[in-house]
C-alpha cells in the first residue's frame, strides 16, 4: 500500500510536469537553454519566461477553454493508463527469463577491443520564439 | 516394475519425512528424529522386502505406454505413475517412495538443494505475496480455494559456459546550444564495435516438460552454495521428477539468455552516447558443460471463480510467483479515479492561473 501511494505520487508529479510543459512549448526550451546554454544569460532566460507566460494562449486569468479541457482529459487518460499498466504488471509477474545476469562469474567480463568510427555530423537549427515575430524561421540547415 | 526406496522409522516403522527446517528426518507417529546417515544405516539393515513373485509381475500393465507401476513397500499396494516421476506418495498409506530407476545411472542427479522453506510457512508467504496488490479481487484471499500444494524436486540443468564475440552499434552523440536567434542541435553518428568475452556459472534451465518454463524462470535465483551431493533421503516427504527434456534440448534457452547478457555488457561499455542501436552481433557460446540437479519448488494450484491459478514458491528462498486474478471493477475504478484526479488538478491549476 505504501509503495502504491509512492507510485501514485510520482505519477501525479509527472502529470503536473506534463501539464505545464506542453502548454507552453518554449517554457521547456527556455529552461533547457538557461541550464545548458553557452551564450545565454540568466536575466534573458527570465525575460523569455515572462514573455512566454504572457503570450500563452487560452489562459485568461481563470477561464478554461474546450480545447484545454480535451487536452487535459487526454493527458489524464494516458497517465491513468500508465499507472494501471504498472499495477497490472505486478499481477502478472510470470515471464521467461531474458538474461542470465545473476550467473555472470564476477570479474569475467573482458572487453578485448573497442572501436569508434566517426560517420558524420548533422546540425539542425530552430529559430527562437521571440524572433518569430520578426519574420523568417523554421528548422533547417546542415553543416 | 520399478524399484522404490522409502524410509521407515527405525523405532516404529512409520514413514519418515524430511524436515526442511532442521534438515533431519522425523517420524510423525512416534516423534523420533534421525540424521541422513542414521536413516541410511537403518535402511541398509532393514529386512528384505516381501517378494510378490509372479503375482506382482502379472498385475503390471506394461502395455500402458509412459506409465510405470511399482509396489509400495509399506502396504504392498500397486501404484501406477508416469515414467518421469522420481518420488511420490503411496495413495493408500501415504508412504513416501523414491523410484530408484529414475535416479540412478545417467538419471542420477549430481546434486540437490534441500527444501529450506517449511510447508507451514507457505500460508504466510501466500499472504505476503497477495498484499500490496491493489487490483486483486477483495475476496480472493478469503474465498480462493487451494486445490493442491506439492513440494516437488524439479529437475534442472545447470550450464557453465563462456561467451565470446563482438557486437556493432549505430550510435549518436547529441549536443545542443543556442545563440540570440537560433537553437542548434548537433547529431554526430558513429559506428562502434566491441569485442570481448564473459563467463557464466550454473545457469539453470528446467528439464521437465510438464513444468511451465516461465514459471520456473520466475522463481529464480537459487543460492547454489547450498547445493548438496545427491542423496535419495532428501526426497523423502516430497515429490520428484526426472528430466524428460535433455540437456541438448534445453541449451537454446540458456544460449539466448547468456547472449543477451553479453549484449547488455557490450551496451554498458558504450559511454557518452545519446543512442546506441545494435546492428549486428557475432556472440558465440563456447565450452559449455552441464550438471544435473534437483531444485526445490512448491507448486500451489488454487481456484477462484471457476478458474485455476498456478503458483510456484522457491523451496529454498521462499520467493513466490504466479499470475493473480484481476478485479475488473478495481481496474476501471483506478483508471477513471486517476484520470479524474489529474483532470481536476489541471482544472484547478488553470483556474488559479
Amino acid at each position: 500500500m505504501k509503495r502504491m501511494k509512492k507510485n501514485i505520487c510520482v505519477w501525479l508529479l509527472l502529470a503536473a510536469a506534463l501539464l505545464l510543459c506542453p502548454r507552453q512549448p518554449a517554457f521547456a526550451q527556455a529552461l533547457g537553454s538557461a541550464a545548458g546554454a553557452e551564450q545565454e544569460t540568466a536575466p534573458s532566460a527570465d525575460r523569455d519566461l515572462e514573455e512566454v507566460a504572457a503570450s500563452a494562449s487560452g489562459v485568461d486569468g481563470g477561464g478554461m477553454e474546450p480545447e484545454d479541457l480535451l487536452w487535459a482529459v487526454g493527458v489524464a487518460f494516458v497517465v491513468a493508463w500508465a499507472v494501471t499498466s504498472s499495477m497490472m504488471r505486478r499481477m502478472r509477474p510470470v515471464q521467461t527469463a531474458k538474461t542470465a545476469r545473476n550467473y555472470i562469474v564476477k570479474g569475467s567480463y573482458r572487453l578485448r577491443g573497442y572501436n569508434e568510427i566517426f560517420l558524420g555530423r548533422t546540425v539542425t537549427k530552430q529559430e527562437r520564439q521571440e524572433s518569430r515575430n520578426h519574420g523568417g524561421g523554421g528548422p533547417g540547415g546542415r553543416g | 516394475m520399478s524399484e522404490t526406496v522409502s524410509f521407515k522409522c527405525p523405532n516404529c516403522g512409520s514413514p519418515l519425512l524430511y524436515d526442511a527446517e532442521t534438515a533431519r528426518f522425523s517420524c510423525e507417529y512416534c516423534g523420533s528424529g534421525f540424521s541422513l546417515e542414521e536413516v541410511e544405516h537403518a535402511s541398509a539393515n532393514a529386512d528384505a522386502p516381501f517378494d510378490w513373485g509372479d503375482y506382482a509381475a502379472g498385475v503390471s500393465d506394461e502395455h500402458l505406454e509412459g506409465l510405470i507401476s511399482y509396489v509400495c513397500r509399506s502396504c504392498g499396494a500397486e501404484v501406477v505413475t508416469d515414467a518421469v516421476t522420481a518420488a511420490t506418495h503411496c495413495p493408500y498409506c501415504g508412504n513416501v517412495m523414491v523410484v530408484e530407476d529414475n535416479l540412478s545411472g545417467l538419471l542420477k542427479p549430481n546434486g540437490v538443494i534441500p527444501f529450506r522453506v517449511d510447508k507451514k510457512k507457505l500460508q504466510e508467504i501466500v499472504k505476503n505475496y497477495c498484499s500490496g496488490k491493489p487490483l486483486l479481487p477483495r475476496n480472493f484471499l478469503t474465498t480462493h480455494k487451494i486445490e493442491e500444494v506439492k513440494g516437488v524436486y524439479v529437475p534442472f540443468w545447470l550450464y557453465n559456459c563462456k561467451t565470446d564475440g563482438s557486437m556493432t552499434f549505430n550510435a549518436t552523440r547529441v549536443r545542443s546550444w543556442s545563440d540570440s536567434r537560433y537553437y542548434y542541435t548537433e547529431t554526430s553518428r558513429y559506428w562502434v564495435t566491441c569485442d570481448g568475452e564473459m563467463a557464466f556459472a550454473r545457469v539453470p534451465a528446467d528439464g521437465s516438460k510438464r513444468m511451465d518454463d516461465a514459471l520456473m524462470d520466475s522463481v529464480e535465483p537459487y543460492d547454489f552454495s547450498d547445493l548438496q551431493p545427491f542423496a535419495a533421503g532428501y526426497l523423502s516427504g516430497y515429490l520428484a521428477d526426472r528430466f524428460d527434456d535433455d540437456a541438448e534440448a534445453c541449451l537454446p534457452r540458456t544460449d539466448k539468455r547468456v547472449k543477451n547478457s553479453m549484449a547488455e555488457a557490450f551496451r554498458s561499455s558504450l559511454h557518452g552516447f545519446s543512442t546506441a542501436v545494435p546492428v549486428a552481433n557475432n556472440i558465440r557460446l563456447i565450452e559449455p558443460s552441464v550438471s544435473y540437479v534437483l531444485l526445490p519448488v512448491y507448486l500451489i494450484r488454487a481456484s477462484y471463480n471457476g478458474e485455476e491459478y498456478q503458483f510456484a514458491v522457491n523451496g529454498q528462498t521462499g520467493k513466490m510467483t504466479g499470475n493473480l486474478p484481476v478485479s475488473k471493477g478495481k481496474y476501471w475504478g483506478y483508471f477513471f479515479g486517476i484520470a479524474a484526479a489529474i483532470s481536476s488538478l489541471f482544472a484547478a491549476a488553470t483556474f488559479l492561473m
